[in-house]
């Protein structure tokens, strides 16, 4: 059980995070934790596993009692974390050793290891990685790795912040019936908040707040801005793409979907030239830009302010923010910097926009998008963020489809 | 999305992959750069390596490195036979490097220096060195291929990408810390190494690195009975 009394929380550098929370949690309740961007889902999530206050420092107050751990190795070995960054939580260099890493850090001899190695990744449907090197998974698979640990872990407690926004639709309904399914408690933080029904309990944190949508022009010019003719690509003998053509136009907004690995980035990419098709021919006319799935990759400034412009924040709502040091900001806020940044080209190019983003960013995205009147295509696993654009190529091997 | 590659781990267990390395190193030390000694140790380097064609490639991609000491040591005093020699010696001791340790696994020599009463949290450092390398070098060129997007030029380029990469260094630095505290990292020190069972070719290496630097000893005592 997980129970706090009267909590407060304030960062080392001052800033206040939680203001007397109460909260409890039985043993084995699956918890869906929602809330804007910024609310403190996160650090509420890095209480649970004590991460804060002993890794982060600060100030806590009131009373926190996670499984009636004394110490912070029980709080440790009692409650799994999963952060929204995949990179960063692969620490083995191949993946059975990385579904084994907690294991193997309480002293459980191999043999049993290996068969908990086993079940976790059969029941995560990635038995075929095992022997594969981390560093060769796509962000999806990495996820997938990551989650595949926890459910591997004796930790009672699985506490995910925004763990799906990498992965497919079809992946996290799966993977999310299977976390489900275990005894163990599960508290989920995530934006995408349609996938709250499938948890036994919400929680929200801040307030809930909703989007205007206010009357913007959705016309778009009869001017192609970038035009693909039977592009194909792949990597070895793998293919990702082949035959796909499309047009864009001038100020339409369109979305890439499809599994993880399909190829969606390699195509933003070979839009912005980074990548070049194994056959066919893509012409694009205009500044292209784009916005990275990691956002600081865009980050070189001492300020947001410089580092985006003035107008481009003023869009955004961002200007709370403009004196802060662009790698400072938390992820979802960097996000939005990365994507406001990515709005100085004509064709602006998003990976995962809405990664990290709160439920009300969809729309805002689009309304920024629609005033601006620039071309702006974006790869994405947000379903309801494809359904409000004007066309959606859908990448699969066997079969592309575009439509719009 | 990753690009698609293919997993190729050693047949060498790492204990013997160590001990091999270590003991072939110290013969071409000890043999003062003997270019036999060297000539042997490529040739196990090859035969130990499923792939030999590695080993090659592993010699070549070091060869503006090669030739640069090659010119060092040929200005700074050295003759052409002992410049040549130590270059030799030094392909020698690259070769070893790619051939004998290639497509072992960090967590196997994590667990063969545990093995070697090395402490974990010590040890672990190699799979860690490894990890945070990948993912420097994924962070390079994206931060290469952001900024080319940029349009940035000239010195401002190289200046924005340091600052970059630098930045992003610092981020994930606390970000795998973070992880590591939250998988519970040596908390209790009771990891146990993971030793697999050696094999026949494990020993017939054992026994050409153990040969080899015998020939070594034999070779100085010679020189200095000379």
């Amino acid at each position: 059980m997980m129970d706090l009394k009267n909590v407060s929380y304030t960062y080392p550098n001052g800033n206040k995070a939680l203001d007397n929370v109460n909260l409890r949690i039985e043993h084995g309740e699956k918890v869906f934790i929602g809330g804007l961007t910024g609310t403190g889902k996160s650090t509420l999530l890095r209480i649970f596993n004590g991460l804060i206050p002993f890794f982060y420092g600060g100030k806590l107050e009131g009373k926190v009692s996670i499984y009636s751990s004394s110490t912070p190795e029980e709080i440790v070995s009692n409650v799994f974390f999963v952060s929204q960054h995949p990179e960063e939580q692969i620490i083995a260099n191949r993946v059975a050793d990385e579904i084994a890493f907690s294991l193997v850090q309480r002293g459980m001899n191999w043999e049993d290891v290996e068969d908990e190695v086993v079940n976790a990744a059969k029941l995560c449907g990635i038995e075929h990685l095992l022997d594969r090197r981390t560093s060769e998974l796509s962000e999806g698979e990495k996820q997938m790795v990551v989650i595949a640990s926890a459910i591997a872990s004796d930790a009672k407690c699985i506490v995910l912040d925004e763990p799906f926004a990498h992965l497919h639709p079809s992946i996290t309904e799966e993977i999310l019936r299977k976390l489900l399914k275990t005894d163990k408690t599960v508290v989920a933080s995530e934006h995408r908040i349609e996938l709250s029904s499938a948890f036994e309990r919400e929680i929200w944190v801040g307030d809930v707040a909703h989007f205007d949508e206010p009357d913007v022009d959705s016309s778009i010019e009869d001017r192609v801005v970038v035009e693909a003719d039977s592009l194909s690509f792949g990597y070895g003998d793998r293919l990702l793409f082949e035959d796909l053509s499309f047009e864009f136009f001038e100020g339409g907004i369109y979305a890439i979907t499809g599994l993880n690995g399909a190829g969606k980035t390699t195509l933003l990419k070979m839009i912005a030239g980074l990548v070049k098709p194994l056959d066919g021919t893509l012409k694009v006319r205009g500044k292209v830009s784009m916005a990275f799935q990691y956002p600081n990759y865009h980050f070189s400034e001492n300020n947001v302010e410089r580092e985006v412009g003035k107008d481009l924040l003023e869009m955004f709502d961002l200007t709370h923010l403009s004196k802060r040091h662009p790698h400072s900001l938390s992820g979802g806020e960097a996000k939005r910097v990365s994507i406001a940044k990515a709005f100085r080209g004509d064709i602006v190019l998003l990976d995962e926009p809405t990664a990290g983003q709160d439920y009300l960013f969809r729309k805002k995205l689009i309304e920024v998008a629609r005033r601006s009147r620039k071309t702006v295509i974006m790869a994405t696993h947000d379903l309801k963020l494809a359904s409000l654009c004007d066309g959606v190529i859908e990448l699969d091997a066997k079969k592309n489809s575009f439509d719009g | 999305m990753a690009e698609e590659a293919i997993s190729e781990t050693s047949d060498i267990e790492a204990r013997t992959a160590l001990i091999s390395a270590a003991l072939i190193t110290l013969a071409i030390y000890i043999s003062s750069f003997h270019p036999l000694i060297s000539a042997i140790a490529i040739f196990t380097a090859i035969l130990s390596c499923r792939k030999p064609m590695k080993v090659m490639k592993g010699v070549a991609a070091s060869l503006p490195f090669l030739l640069f000491f090659a010119a060092s040591s040929y200005f700074l005093g050295g003759d052409v036979a002992y410049t040549a020699r130590v270059t030799f010696g030094l392909a020698a001791l690259i070769a070893i490097g790619s051939g004998i340790l290639y497509g072992m696994l960090p967590e196997d020599l994590t667990y063969a220096l545990m093995y070697f009463r090395i402490p974990y949290r010590y040890a672990f450092l190699i799979s860690l060195a490894f990890r945070m390398f990948q993912i420097f070098i994924r962070d390079v060129a994206h931060a290469v291929e952001a900024l080319k997007l940029s349009g940035e030029r000239g010195l401002s380029y190289y200046r924005k990408l340091i600052k970059t990469i630098a930045s992003i260094a610092v981020l994930r630095s606390i970000g795998i810390s973070e992880t590591l505290y939250s998988r519970g990292f040596n908390l209790s020190d009771r990891v146990q190494p993971r030793v697999k069972k050696l094999g026949s070719f494990d020993y017939l290496l054992l026994l050409i690195s153990a040969l080899i630097l015998v020939i070594a000893t034999f070779l100085t005592i010679e020189v200095r009975g000379a």
